[in-house]
This record gives C-alpha cells, sequence and structure tokens, in this order.
C-alpha cells in the first residue's frame, strides 16, 4: 500500500506540476515513479536524521498530509479529464516490459548478482530492522557494501517493507517493475511521433541487458531511468523555464540514486555553461532539491572511502578500449543495439542544437567513467576484474538516454515529416 | 536542411541504422525468450545446499566472523547467481566482508543468521 501511496503522490506531482496543462498524459505517467519514490525517500531520509531511526506513523503521517494537500490542489484547479493519446502503443510497451520482466522475477525472485543484497538489501535491512543505523550503516564489516552510496533504493524498499510489516519479495518486484516500465515508457515518449514510439519502445525492451538489469532488481535500472527522462524531457520540452527545470529536477534526483548520478548532472552542466543557456538558472535550480538531499545523506549519515588515484597509462587504455570494443558487440546482452545507436551520428552528422547536446552529453558522461576507471587505483588484472563487474552496469546508464536521442534522430530524420519536431509536444497536444 | 536529406547517403544511412535496430529487436526477443525458457529457477538447488551444509557453515561462519556466537541459524532460499546454485564457500567469501548475517550490529557478542527473506 505504501508504494501506491507514493506512486499517487508521484502522479498528482507531476500532474500538477509537471504537465499542468494537461497535453502529455504519459509523461504525467512515467515520470510518477520518479517523483513519488524521490518524496517518499526525502520524508524517510528527514526522518532518520531527527530521530535516529525510522518511525512508521510519522512517515506515513508526511505522506498523507502531501497527498490531502495535492488532492485539494487538484480539486481547486478543476481541469478536465485526461486523455491518453496513442493507448494501444503504450499499453503494448508496457505489458511487454511487464512479461520480460515478470519471467525473470519468477526464475529467480530475490533478485540476483551480489551487489543487489550486498549493497541495496542490506542496508534497507539495517534501515528497517537496526535500532542505530546511524552507526551500523558505518560499522567496519559493511566496507564491502559502499557506505558512501545514497540511499534512495534502500530507503524505498524499507518504506515498502514498513507497510507490510517485514521483508518481502513483493516490494522489490512491485519497485523495481514500476521504474523498468516508466523507463521503457519514458524512451517511447522521449522519440516523438507515433510511429517511431513503438519502435523505441520495443527497441528498449527487447535489450536483455536492460530488462535482465530490471528483473534482477539492479540500482542501475533506476540511475538510467532518471537519465532518461531528464533527457526526454530535455529533447521534447520547448525552449523555455520549465523544461531545463525539469531536466534539473530528474539529473537532481539521480543524484540521491547512485554516486553515478553526480556525473550525470555535472555533465549536462558542464555543456550547458559554455553555451550560456539563459536557462542555466532553471536547471542548477531544479537539480537542488536532490541535491540537497543527497549531501545530506553524505553529510550526516554517509562513511567515505578514500581512494588512491593512480593514472593507469598506455596498458590501462589499451584494457579500456578492449572492454568497451568487446561490451559493444556483446550480442547477447546488447544485440546490435549499441551499434545502431553509435553508428547514427557518425553517419549522419546532427544538425539540431539539443541532439548535438545530448549527444555530447553522452559522450562527457561515459569519458567520465572512462576517467574514473583508468585513475582509481587499479592495475591489470585488478582493472579488467573491475571492468569486468562494473562497465555492462554503466553501460546501462545511457543505455535508455542513447536510445530517445537515436529514435529521435531517426524520426527528424524522416522526410515525410516536419524538420524540426523536437520542440512542442511538451506544450502542444499531439503529433 | 530539407535538401540535405534527401540525398542519398541520408536515405541509406536512415535505412542502414533503421535496418539494423529492427534486426536488434528481433534478435533481442529471440534471445530473451529463449534464455527464459532455458534457465533453471535458482532457488530450489540452493536450498538444498543449505541442508547439506548448514553445520559445517555455521562453524566456518562462527571461526571468520569475529568470534560472534551464532545461536540460532536458520536456511531457506537466499538470492543466488543466475542458473547455478550458490556453494557454501561464497559465503564464507561474503562473511569475510561482513555480508553473511545480515542483521549482525557491531557490538553484537551472538546473532541469529538468517539467509532467507
Amino acid at each position: 500500500m505504501s508504494l501506491f501511496l507514493s506512486l499517487a503522490i508521484g502522479y498528482l506531482i507531476s500532474d500538477l506540476y509537471l504537465d499542468p496543462h494537461r497535453r502529455n498524459t504519459w509523461l504525467a505517467v512515467f515520470a510518477a515513479p520518479g517523483l513519488g519514490f524521490a518524496f517518499s525517500s526525502a520524508v524517510l531520509l528527514v526522518n532518520l536524521l531527527f530521530q535516529g531511526a525510522l518511525n512508521f506513523k510519522l512517515c506515513l503521517a508526511a505522506h498523507l498530509m502531501a497527498l490531502i494537500f495535492l488532492l485539494i490542489t487538484e480539486f481547486k484547479r478543476q481541469r478536465g479529464a485526461r486523455t491518453f493519446e496513442n493507448k494501444a502503443v503504450y499499453m503494448l510497451v508496457l505489458l511487454l516490459a511487464v512479461l520480460f520482466m515478470s519471467a525473470v522475477f519468477f526464475k529467480s525472485p530475490y533478485g540476483t548478482g551480489l551487489d543487489v543484497w550486498a549493497i541495496w538489501k542490506l542496508k534497507a535491512r539495517h534501515l528497517f530492522y537496526g535500532q542505530e543505523p546511524f552507526i551500523s550503516l558505518k560499522a567496519a564489516p559493511l566496507n564491502f557494501s559502499h557506505p558512501d552510496y545514497p540511499l534512495f533504493y534502500p530507503l524505498s524498499l524499507a518504506w515498502g517493507w514498513m507497510w507490510s510489516g517485514g521483508q518481502n519479495v513483493w516490494v522489490s518486484w512491485f519497485f523495481c517493475a514500476v521504474f523498468a516500465t516508466g523507463l521503457a515508457g519514458a524512451v517511447a515518449w522521449g522519440c516523438g511521433q507515433k510511429g517511431w514510439m513503438l519502435f523505441a519502445g520495443l527497441f528498449v525492451i527487447s535489450t536483455p541487458q536492460i530488462m535482465g538489469m530490471a528483473g534482477s532488481q539492479y540500482a542501475d535500472i533506476f540511475v538510467a531511468y532518471f537519465n532518461c527522462l531528464a533527457i526526454a524531457i530535455f529533447l521534447r520540452g520547448e525552449e523555455n523555464f520549465e523544461t531545463y527545470f525539469w531536466t534539473g529536477i530528474f539529473f537532481g534526483i539521480g543524484t540521491f540514486v547512485k554516486n553515478e548520478g553526480w556525473l550525470s548532472l555535472a555533465a549536462m552542466a558542464f555543456i550547458l555553461v559554455p553555451s550560456k543557456s539563459r536557462n542555466m538558472g532553471a536547471f542548477l535550480a531544479g537539480a537542488l532539491p536532490g541535491v540537497i538531499l543527497c549531501l545530506l545523506f553524505k553529510w550526516k549519515i554517509a562513511a567515505h572511502q578514500t581512494t588512491a588515484i593512480h593514472f593507469e597509462g598506455f596498458q590501462g587504455i589499451t584494457t579500456y578500449l578492449q572492454f568497451l570494443v568487446r561490451e559493444v558487440l556483446n550480442e547477447n546482452k546488447w544485440t546490435y543495439g549499441w551499434i545502431g545507436i553509435l553508428l547514427l551520428p557518425v553517419l549522419m552528422k546532427p544538425k539540431e542544437r539539443k541532439i548535438q547536446t545530448v549527444y555530447l552529453w553522452f559522450l562527457v558522461v561515459n569519458a567520465g567513467y572512462a576517467l574514473v576507471h583508468l585513475t582509481d587505483g587499479c592495475s591489470g588484472p585488478a582493472l579488467e576484474n573491475h571492468l569486468s563487474t562494473t562497465f555492462d552496469r554503466l553501460l546501462t546508464h545511457t543505455f535508455p538516454a542513447a536510445s530517445v536521442v537515436t529514435f529521435a534522430f531517426l524520426s527528424q530524420m524522416n522526410r515525410n515529416m516536419p524538420a524540426k519536431i523536437i520542440g512542442g509536444p511538451m506544450s502542444s497536444a499531439k503529433r | 536542411m530539407a535538401h540535405f536529406l534527401q540525398t542519398p547517403k541520408s536515405d541509406l544511412a536512415r535505412f542502414v541504422v533503421t535496418a539494423l535496430l529492427a534486426v536488434s529487436v528481433c534478435f533481442g526477443f529471440f534471445k530473451q525468450t529463449k534464455t527464459i525458457i532455458r534457465s533453471r529457477p535458482d532457488y530450489s538447488a540452493v536450498h538444498t545446499e543449505h541442508g547439506i551444509r548448514a553445520g559445517e557453515l555455521r562453524a566456518e561462519l562462527e571461526r571468520k566472523f569475529f568470534g560472534v556466537q551464532i545461536t540460532k541459524m536458520k536456511l531457506g532460499y537466499f538470492p543466488a547467481s543466475q542458473n547455478r546454485s550458490r556453494p557454501a564457500e561464497e559465503y564464507l567469501y561474503d562473511a569475510q566482508y561482513g555480508i553473511a548475517p545480515y542483521y549482525l550490529r557491531p557490538n553484537d557478542k551472538s546473532a541469529e543468521i538468517i539467509f532467507s527473506e
């Protein structure tokens, strides 16, 4: 029930503020999990900071108050009913996403992979059962589970368990399913044209790595979701305050999901600052709530680990490039997705400014990942081991966003369509 | 822009990439369906493994886990890497990093180890 409460709050925030004119119904639906669970994890974090442990009644009261406030605001606005355009396309995409994810859930109900347990569920257990999570989350035996990783996922799981009274698989299933379907929907919505929407949605669902990560309950799917939604809004929004503000909001929340979210946010800021965009302020203002949330966690709860910086040199670059090529060509994980995504801008130079910006963002983020890998002190077999355990997950972060820009670019190239398709649907009804 | 888009080069590029992505979609669905059909659920095997090795595992964990006495050990399902069971050795590896007894606070002298949900 608590998860539905978070979703309802997320949907109402989307409906009232992200899409106040009700012109992008599906955007409000796909943004609901991100906004709802960001709100819930913020409430739980504040509760944790003030009381030292989670208190279900207080958290529930905060959620109910928010829900009542949003419902009153909704009533006061007295808007007409929403219309869901392209229902069949979106429903097909969402149903297929649920179908493929469910298969993984049933095969491996508790989530595969050490990280899911050793990092995320372990922290959630400490938050839910622990008398003193402030102390236990920093304890030496937990060093392996990265005490500096943000708490969006563990807090959301703990919120689900708090209502149901104990740990169970349903909460993590539901949580991962809403984000993965939101991700697939956001990719479909992001490309902007009906025919391409279905193609884009099917493309992301058909990629084994994406559905595998979602079904295996990895946190990387949430990073991918926030990156993808931010990029989709950036691409489809008009050149105005709202677009940049909401792009900033989703990049900002991404920082509270995983540390990699900082790189996504910094990359976009890095690109927008030299362009002297008038809306840079809106972007930074949007990012602020998520960033404050993450900094609060880093300041009060996180234990910091230091890593020696050591540049690997030519040997490291060679190893990195070998991994890059091997991973991009790995058809068991990505089929031919990366080849198509990377081939398009090579064959066709994008002319549209926003599309250029997103391609640049993609390059900067991945260059940032490469720099981290090459300077984090690993060398030789240790670097290879590090790459083999993390490289595909880092690519997962940018794959859906890269899919959005690929399909937006392809649909823009379609000669039967107006040359400029980006820049309308945030404010225009249908396309 | 319109003139540029009408050149054969752009048509060809668009066709090549679209075709590649379409093939990718078909192959991806085929691949995922095949994996789902062929892979075995990964909890039953783990359950059996625990049952066999419970005593040995408890002794090892007590030794490795900074002297904590394990008062009760509940065995059951536990996440395993896909398509294979999770041998006790991997728990011991995890234990070195403080992972196996999920709910163990720093000053505890004894612990209940619960492997299952």
